[in-house]
């Protein structure tokens, strides 16, 4: 049943991501991407994932809004056509060639249900699961591992989301007009 | 108060907005606080908390939220909370590595509580702390920069003061 | 089935990516090749029956670690998710900046205003 709904909402996705990508109209395809991304959070629900699945609406919203604010309120001129000929051939040939290649390895994983942690039985996870309440204490096992086990990753990601975030700001700064580029102008 | 009702959107967005954001806001809370024993985390907490700011900024106008907020403690805050992530995981070096959780170890507390697990909450405020704080300033900033055209040349301008500027002269 | 789907939606984001003349499109199919990897990601962890993981108090020990779902990659996609939102702030930002410089957000234009 799982597996069916799965499905079902993976080709809602793709048939949403197409649309956003071939409408004409800018605030159209945004909304479109925001259906594939809420489309996204019930998978995760369904995959026994609740916390990224918040995670993912939250952040879907937020997306959206960005986008819409951000961008398309300076220019919704419609702009319609691909790029030239010959560069637009080489691309989709190797978008083809590549789509081979992709389906012929996702042909040889396994059955979908059967996990890694079931066929070895040394991989991480089956520690985490088993002793992982009892070593941190923190009965949502995800925490533990984010927080407690591989809390190097989780610093790392806090560093590239800080450091992501004071670029976007250095990039949008503006001098002011009035003073300072006057005055460095005068002494160039 | 009448000065305000020009700016942002009409007036039953804003009532709305006035009467629901102390619910969001706590709901945030909750995320972030109960972070370690049910499906939460601080980072879906630290976002939600952002949206609150974000969505006073839409309804209210952006005017408003420069004038009773600030961009100065969101910031601070920002900048603090990474420091402190550091400075926590770095206290666990004393205690036996880096990132170790040296408060469950000197004080072991009973399971499904609030205040168990260590330093897992903490970890999960300043995430929280951090990651509302960092999307509110940006979010604020796109909000503010804008490109005009003047004399046939486009600048990016900042919109911040624009009102106050235009009301004086 | 599902991991060909899968696959398909990352392929549908790469075309947007590598294809589409507009600035806005471009940032969707990243965003598209984003969500395809994730759900790719939790799919592989995926158990039949599983159970989510989280310890109740009235929770069997021995059926949880039995039929608990993987927690590994739902670690690392909610740092990614996370991650995906800071690296799309800093491509909106440059978005900007670039119409700001050519007044379009058209990139061919964009090649030819730049001779």
């Amino acid at each position: 049943m799982t597996e069916f709904l799965v499905e079902f909402f993976l080709v809602f996705m793709v048939i949403g991501a197409i649309i956003a990508l071939e409408t004409k109209d800018l605030l159209s395809s945004v909304i479109s991407v925001g259906a594939v991304g809420v489309a996204a959070s019930i998978c995760f629900l369904l995959l026994g994932a609740p916390d990224i699945a918040s995670t993912q609406l939250v952040v879907e919203v937020l997306t959206v809004i960005i986008l819409i604010k951000a961008t398309i309120r300076h220019d919704l001129v419609t702009i319609d056509g691909d790029r030239e000929f010959f560069g637009l051939t080489v691309t989709l040939a190797f978008l083809f060639v590549f789509s081979l290649f992709g389906l012929r390895a996702f042909w040889s994983l396994p059955e979908f249900g059967t996990p890694g942690i079931e066929r070895i039985s040394a991989a991480p996870s089956n520690n985490y699961i088993s002793s992982g309440f009892k070593q941190t204490g923190s009965s949502n096992i995800l925490t533990a591992i984010l927080l407690d086990y591989r809390g190097l990753d989780t610093f790392a990601e806090l560093c590239a989301l800080f450091a992501g975030i004071w670029g976007a700001l250095a990039i949008m700064r503006v001098r002011s007009r009035k003073k300072k580029t006057g005055n460095h102008d005068e002494k160039k | 108060m009448k000065k305000n009702n020009r700016t942002g959107m009409s007036l039953i967005v804003k009532n709305t907005v006035r009467m629901v954001e102390g619910f969001i806001f706590l709901f945030g809370i909750y995320l972030t606080l109960y972070g370690h024993i049910s499906p939460a985390s601080g980072f879906s907490g630290g976002i939600v908390l952002g949206c609150v700011f974000i969505l006073m900024t839409i309804a209210f106008g952006k005017n408003v939220i420069l004038e009773s907020f600030g961009k100065t403690p969101a910031y601070i805050f920002n900048c603090s909370a990474a420091l402190l992530f550091l400075v926590l995981g770095c206290c666990g070096i004393l205690f036996g590595g880096f990132f170790s959780n040296f408060l469950e170890k000197i004080f072991p507390s009973a399971n499904f509580r609030l205040f168990s697990a260590g330093l897992l909450p903490i970890y999960n405020i300043i995430i929280a702390v951090n990651i509302g704080t960092g999307l509110f300033m940006v979010f604020i900033i796109l909000a503010v920069r804008r490109v005009i055209e003047i004399d046939g040349t486009r600048r990016l301008i900042s919109t911040e003061f624009f009102d106050n500027f235009k009301e004086k002269n | 089935m599902v991991y060909t789907l899968c696959f398909i939606l990352f392929v549908i984001g790469l075309y947007g990516v590598t294809c589409k003349k507009n600035i806005v499109k471009i940032i969707l199919g990243f965003l598209i090749m984003e969500y395809s990897v994730n759900l790719f990601l939790i799919l592989l962890g995926w158990r039949k029956n599983g159970v989510v993981p989280i310890v109740e108090p009235d929770t069997v020990m021995e059926y949880f670690k039995t039929m608990s779902v993987d927690p590994l990659p739902q670690a690392m996609v909610l740092i990614s998710i996370v991650t995906g939102l800071g690296t799309l702030i800093l491509m909106v930002a440059l978005a900007i900046r670039l119409y700001q410089r050519y007044g379009t957000f058209d990139i061919t234009e964009m090649n030819r205003l730049k001779k």
